[in-house]
């Protein structure tokens, strides 16, 4: 009874149904049984881990899919015990950096030290493989959230290491990655699907699960479909999850607009409401109200620059003045420097908001 | 200035001689040895015999004539001292006899007296209020008016049994114990004595001196023992808890973040008692402000009265331009050290001829802690002692004022951010506020440095200047002060990751990260399986819902101890808490099957984490330091 996103996820190469480019140069890597350290990127809900773990079995067989999950200790240079999730399987292992704060320098370097002076054994009779894996693969989850320091020793790992282990390190933009390590890995890139593979995706699984809608009109259906994918901004994860929403909701789907109503994220309609606070009300009391509702964004663990961007495009849907845009966008840039560089995110989310008032206010 | 003194000391020992009291006589030698250092340790008597000698000839000749003044009016005002016997500070020696000479506001004096009047002759035992508690800050005549109040209400009652002149109250004494006595025991075996106090024995039971509540352990059973006392099913004596509130402040939130209030910076009734117990209507609270000036004015009136000898010789201006500093304290007690001290210096410097009428020695006032909220309003409204002055003055010296009495700027600025609208009710232009908020934004990007301190708070006060005052007349400040509502949505913050993160690392077994689970499937997996599994609960939103986060007018309390039920959740218990649980279960049964060792000890760790009320999980969080980084790097 799992969900849709976990059942029709491809285990292989051969079942990925979209940027085929990418995955006959994939299938090319894993027959090769080796490959350099990959920087996988792309948008959230793209494919990425997909991709890394179709690819991974190919490689590897069946046995990288049976994963567990440890708990690791790291005691710091100050003594403080820290913990964090290793996923691995007998091939590989994978981490998210984030888990350990300020200190992943110290604890990526233990890690793949204590990773690289055990020999892989390979027991090659068992997996029918042609050639010899003597090396392990570490996934490193949310790359681009390790800081400079990690990333700088990295590189010199990466290179020391190199002949027992493989980094494979995703992220969602490469920008907040240093250039040596850029240089050092192979990049793939995966963009979003298009609306066309969405919609083939959605319905292949509509004939599986036998789904009614309320029109039988194959052009009308399409259509519907496409607006699912439009919702959900190119994050196939997202759509898939909406279109299990919008399945489970009744019988037979509605292919009426006003169904896709249930599918907005909460904490979006939350953001929507607020660009409408701060466009009809420009007042001190109203920027008390709107500080109501940043810190129950913020109090729900929504990233702040994440408020901001949607905040900002928000905004700019309810503004017509070009003049007025312009000036937005150019306040949001410069709140979203100081998101980056402060200490607490409620000064720079507040000061955009009175100053995208102010803004408003002069046109 | 020290010098003048010891030549004066020495002088009086020369012609008064046997008469200079022990005390004088041993500074006298310490002084002496300080200045002449080049005596060793093995004269140390001779200095006795030999420096007035040497003092002596080099005593000004004017001085002789003050000297045996001051020689007399010792022995006139020796007799009135010695007769009391010891006691000689006057907050002693003029402690309030009866209720009417308290020093407190008689609206404060008759509510106190209705609470315990009620509690004593409550017609139902049972229902009665059962505990009061006074707080407020030290030395606003919390303790004596209850202690007085008792005797009063007890005595009155008990004519017939006029023979008692003992004290109708008994006093909780936390005594350090050395010899194997268990301490921890010894509020509650002292608790189980004093509820035998009833009937002609009434007494009433004040605490002032407290267990030690800063370890969790006896905190808690000090909390149970006072829930025990509320519901026993007898009539008991009432119970009076005199708290004197503390607010501690001097850590630096932009360094050592610590991102609650609790008992270990904060005690408060809330932090004290848990918010449960503080809100039970059997607990009633009287708040104590600290003392108004008139209140103060009239005590110190009566003690002049008495002290007339002392007071006569100081200049009525003299003696009032002290006095508006120190009633200013609001603390009675404080007042009073002051007081004495100072006008005993001011005789005996007359005495010495100093002829310094200005003399005002005020560097032994306690200096003045302001909170929080005196330091926003100061921010916000500029201090009104400096209302005379010039605008620029004025401004200066009133954030000159908070900075110099309220260290903790990080707070301070989350204080504006809350506080900035309330100037002249949110009526002024946005762009001013727009301003404040760019300045405030900056300021959090200084991360050290002196300006971070106060660039922030004092382009507010700037920029609130620059607002043109409308007509004043009629105009009231509506909006109330409040304390920044960060800590809350820390708090709120915490319990979701940590909920996401369970499920994240149970359930999901880590696939995605937690801030895609919060910002997706956390809004479609509870219409979905709400659906299509039947489950005992239903699926909520995972993290819990969207609650606004309000600030409040009082200090944020968290209830870090207060593990009485399980009120503080956000949320509901839901099928995402049970999914989890039985996932971590499950984990267990497989690990200790195959592999006891390395791995139960993490899980199990965890287990009890999610037993634990979610509120503590919160504290330890952030008390996390790394975690804190974390969260300020980019989550927050």
């Amino acid at each position: 009874m799992s969900l849709w996103v976990d059942k029709y996820r491809p285990k292989s190469l051969d079942q990925l149904s979209y940027h085929d480019s990418i995955t006959h140069n994939l299938r090319a890597l894993a027959k090769s049984g080796d490959f350099p350290h990959l920087l996988v990127y792309g948008p959230s809900g793209a494919g990425k881990k997909t991709r890394i773990y179709a690819t991974l079995n190919e490689i590897f067989g069946a046995q990288v899919d049976k994963l567990k999950i440890d708990v690791k200790t790291f005691v710091t240079s100050s003594n403080r015990k820290l913990e964090f999730n290793v996923l691995s399987s007998p091939y590989h292992l994978e981490i998210t950096p984030s888990d350990m704060g300020n200190n992943d320098r110290v604890v990526i370097q233990d890690l793949l030290k204590e990773v690289a002076s055990t020999e892989q054994v390979d027991f090659s009779n068992q997996s029918s493989s042609k050639t010899k894996h003597r090396f392990k693969v570490v996934v490193i989850n949310e790359a681009d959230s390790l800081t400079r320091d990690a990333q700088a020793a990295l590189r010199r790992t990466m290179e020391k290491y190199s002949s027992n282990t493989r980094l494979i390190l995703v992220c969602n933009s490469i920008s907040n990655i240093i250039p040596p390590i850029k240089s050092r890995t192979l990049l793939i890139r995966i963009p979003a699907p298009s609306i066309t593979d969405m919609n083939k995706i959605f319905t292949t699984i509509s004939n599986k699960e036998s789904l009614k809608f309320s029109s039988n009109d194959s052009q009308e259906v399409n259509q519907f479909l496409s607006n699912i994918g439009h919702s959900c901004n190119g994050n196939l994860r997202k759509g898939l999850l909406s279109f299990e929403t919008l399945s489970i909701q009744s019988e037979t789907i509605s292919l009426s607009p006003n169904s896709l109503s249930v599918l907005k994220l909460d904490w979006e309609v939350i953001i929507k409401n607020l660009s409408i606070t701060i466009r009809n009300n420009r007042n001190v009391a109203s920027l008390a109200k709107v500080r109501v509702v940043l810190y129950e964004l913020l109090s729900h663990c929504i990233p702040p620059r994440i408020i901001l961007k949607t905040l900002l495009f928000n905004l700019i849907e309810t503004v017509n003045s070009e003049y007025v845009v312009s000036q937005l966008i150019e306040l949001a840039s410069i709140f979203d420097e100081r998101l980056s560089l402060g200490q607490k995110s409620i000064f720079h989310l507040e000061g955009f908001v009175a100053k995208a008032m102010v803004a408003i206010d002069k046109m | 200035m020290r010098r003048g003194r010891n030549k004066r000391a020495v002088i009086t020992i020369d012609s008064d001689g046997t008469d200079a009291d022990e005390e004088s006589e041993d500074d006298l030698i310490e002084d002496i040895e300080d200045d002449e250092e080049e005596i060793s340790g093995i004269v140390k008597r001779q200095p006795e015999l030999v420096q007035p000698e040497v003092k002596r000839a080099k005593r000004p000749a004017s001085i002789k004539t003050k000297t045996e003044k001051e020689r007399k009016i010792k022995k006139e005002t020796g007799t009135e001292t010695e007769t009391e016997t010891g006691n000689q500070q006057w907050s002693d020696q003029y402690a309030p006899k009866s209720i009417d000479d308290i020093c407190i506001n008689p609206q404060k004096l008759k509510q106190v007296k209705e609470v315990l009047y009620d509690m004593i002759y409550h017609p139902d035992a049972l229902t009665s209020p059962r505990i009061l508690i006074l707080s407020g800050p030290a030395g606003s005549s919390k303790s004596t008016t209850v202690k007085l109040l008792a005797n009063d209400l007890i005595r009155s009652s008990q004519d017939n049994f006029g023979s008692y002149n003992n004290d109708k109250w008994i006093e909780y004494m936390d005594i350090a114990s050395s010899d194997g006595f268990n301490q921890s025991n010894q509020f509650d075996e002292f608790m189980n004595d004093v509820k035998y106090r009833v009937g002609s024995n009434l007494t009433v039971v004040v605490l002032e001196e407290l267990p030690n509540i800063f370890h969790y352990e006896t905190l808690i059973k000090f909390r149970n023992k006072l829930r025990e006392w509320l519901y026993m099913d007898t009539r008991l004596p009432p119970l009076v808890i005199c708290l004197t509130e503390v607010e501690y402040n001097n850590n630096d939130l932009g360094v050592t973040p610590s991102y609650s209030y609790n008992i270990e910076n904060n005690l408060t009734v809330d932090t004290l008692l848990g918010k449960e117990l503080a809100s039970n209507p059997k607990v009633k609270i009287v708040k104590f402000n600290s003392i108004a000036n008139r209140y103060v004015r009239k005590t110190i009136n009566n003690i002049m009265k008495y002290e007339r000898k002392v007071f006569s010789q100081i200049p009525v201006h003299t003696l009032n331009g002290f006095l508006d500093e120190l009633v200013k304290l609001g603390d009675i007690r404080s007042i009073l050290f002051n007081l004495q001290l100072w006008a005993r210096n001011y005789v005996q410097r007359k005495e010495r001829g100093v002829d310094d009428e200005t003399y005002l020695e005020t560097s032994f006032i306690r200096e003045n802690q302001i909170n929080l909220f005196h330091a926003i309003g100061k921010i916000i409204y500029s201090s009104s002692e400096f209302a005379n002055l010039a605008d620029d003055k004025k401004d200066f010296y009133s954030i000159e004022q908070v900075l110099n009495s309220f260290n903790n700027s990080a707070l301070l600025n989350l204080s504006i951010l809350e506080n900035y609208g309330i100037y002249q009710n949110g009526n002024y232009e946005i762009s001013i506020a727009s301003e404040i908020v760019d300045d405030l934004s900056l300021n959090d990007l200084m991360i050290d440095g002196e300006a971070s301190k106060d660039f922030g708070i004092r382009s507010t006060r700037n920029k609130l200047r620059s607002i043109e005052v409308r007509s004043s007349s009629g105009y009231t400040n509506k909006l109330k002060i409040k304390f920044p509502r960060h800590f809350k949505m820390i708090r709120q913050y915490n319990k979701t990751m940590y909920q996401i993160k369970a499920y994240q690392r149970y359930v999901h077994r880590l696939r995605n990260t937690w801030q895609e689970l919060n910002m997706i499937d956390g809004y479609y997996l509870p219409l979905i399986y709400n659906k299509k599994k039947q489950s005992r609960y239903l699926y909520n939103r995972l993290g819990g819902k969207f609650q606004e986060i309000y600030a409040d007018e009082e200090l944020g309390v968290s209830d870090l101890h207060g593990n009485d039920g399980h009120n503080g959740r956000g949320f509901d218990r839901d099928q995402f808490e049970v999914d989890i649980e039985q996932a971590i279960a499950e984990l267990n049964n497989e690990e200790g099957s195959d592999d006891e060792e390395g791995l139960s000890d993490p899980i199990d760790d965890s287990i009890d984490e999610l037993d634990e009320n979610e509120d503590e999980d919160g504290e330890r969080f952030s008390s996390d330091s790394e975690l804190e980084g974390l969260i300020s790097q980019g989550m927050i």
